[in-house]
């Protein structure tokens, strides 16, 4: 009998923590749409459910991401060496063979996934890790 | 007494069929979407009805597509957007406004003739409205505003009141902190074969307008813009004449 409540009650709360993990993402992305500085964790976060599929193929992304300390603060380059890493975008040789973030940024700003008034050491804000993560999307699949 | 309540109930119709609410319709939800119900997110679900003004927010590799009105007026949120809308909608008129915070969304407006259709989307930095098309919009802090037209044509608007009618492959971009919006053919023309300049004329065609302006025929009251001006000068012009033809 106590088998039978347990079930009944796990079956009832599935559904429910199901919806709550789906609220969770949205409110989380909308706290990062106001932090004046975002973390690289907030970055690796946003990257790995944007592109889930993407990131088990390729070792060298998955070795960026685990480049920095969570905790710290994102700074432009850091953020351009994962995407061009992980897009092969077109302008990113200079970044393959040098492995200077300052070229993976020219190679995102090429591609208009970044704003071409920034250095790489510039730190980014959470709307902008936003603007950044679209853009990347919208070029890779070609909109 | 008994005419006084029909005028009272024929004005209240009246009112509310010249301003009533579109119904917006949640038609597809793929991954996470969700709305705001109060101070908090709700799951945004199909076939859910939704209040005039409402906030959508879509999170990472997820889309929704949602219903404006009976007109079959659709909008498609794209991955990690935010925005906001209100429809309204009577028998001869539509009227969408759509508040876009940030992402992309995909507008596809049905042109329909026998109904006035006011459609806009709006960011921080400028305005589309669209009649019979379909466009892309997307917002970002730094990207600033891309609206591209899919099919149709729109006209877009910056903040300075400075409007662009844009069609086919042009594009309509505004960032924050100018007062210009970029050369509306600034993406075609390193994909051109010939070298492209404004309102889609070639090099040629600009020379040539140059001279007799917009307005190559002549218009009617007689103005021939430039064509005068340089009537006078000498000019080559080679003429093969063959013969017998």
């Amino acid at each position: 009998m106590l088998k039978k409540i347990i079930l009944s009650i796990t079956l009832f709360l599935l559904p429910l923590l199901a919806l709550a993990q789906n609220t969770e993402e949205i409110e989380w992305i909308n706290k990062l749409d106001t932090k004046a500085i975002a973390t690289f964790g907030d970055a690796k976060r946003l990257f790995y459910s944007t592109f889930p599929d993407l990131s088990k193929q390729q070792s060298n992304t998955i070795k960026l991401l685990n480049q920095y300390k969570d905790d710290a603060p994102l700074k432009r380059g850091m953020i351009a060496a994962i995407i061009a890493r992980e897009l092969n975008l077109k302008g990113s040789l200079f970044y393959m063979l040098t492995g200077l973030e300052r070229y993976a940024c020219r190679a995102c700003i090429a591609e208009g996934i970044m704003s071409a008034n920034s250095s790489e050491n510039d730190l980014i804000s959470g709307p902008e890790l936003l603007d950044i993560m679209i853009q990347a999307k919208i070029a890779k699949e070609g909109n | 007494m008994k005419h006084f309540f029909v005028v009272i109930f024929l004005s209240g119709s009246l009112l509310c069929a010249s301003n009533s609410f579109a119904e917006i319709v949640v038609t597809k939800v793929e991954g996470t979407a969700a709305y705001r119900d109060g101070n908090k997110w709700s799951p945004l679900k199909e076939k859910m009805k939704l209040p005039e003004g409402v906030k959508i927010s879509t999170g990472a590799n997820s889309y929704a597509i949602v219903s404006l009105n009976s007109l079959n007026h659709t909008v498609k949120i794209e991955p990690l957007s935010m925005l906001q809308i209100y429809s309204q909608e009577t028998t001869n008129k539509t009227n969408t406004h759509i508040g876009l915070k940030r992402g992309q969304i995909t507008a596809n407006v049905p042109k329909n003739e026998s109904v006035k259709t006011i459609f806009k989307v709006s960011t921080p930095v400028a305005t589309s409205s669209v009649r019979g098309t379909e466009e892309r919009i997307t917002y970002g802090e730094k990207t600033g505003m891309i609206v591209e037209v899919l099919r149709g044509s729109i006209e877009a608007t910056n903040r300075f009141g400075r409007s662009n009618v844009i069609s086919g492959k042009q594009k309509f971009m505004q960032i924050s902190n100018s007062a210009n919006s970029r050369n509306i053919l600034s993406t075609v023309r390193s994909i051109s074969i010939v070298s492209v300049n404004g309102h889609g004329l070639t090099s040629e065609e600009t020379a040539t307008s140059q001279y007799s302006g917009g307005d190559q025929t002549g218009s009617p009251d007689g103005d021939t813009g430039t064509l005068f001006e340089n009537i006078s000068k000498n000019a080559t012009v080679t003429v093969n004449l063959q013969w017998p033809w």
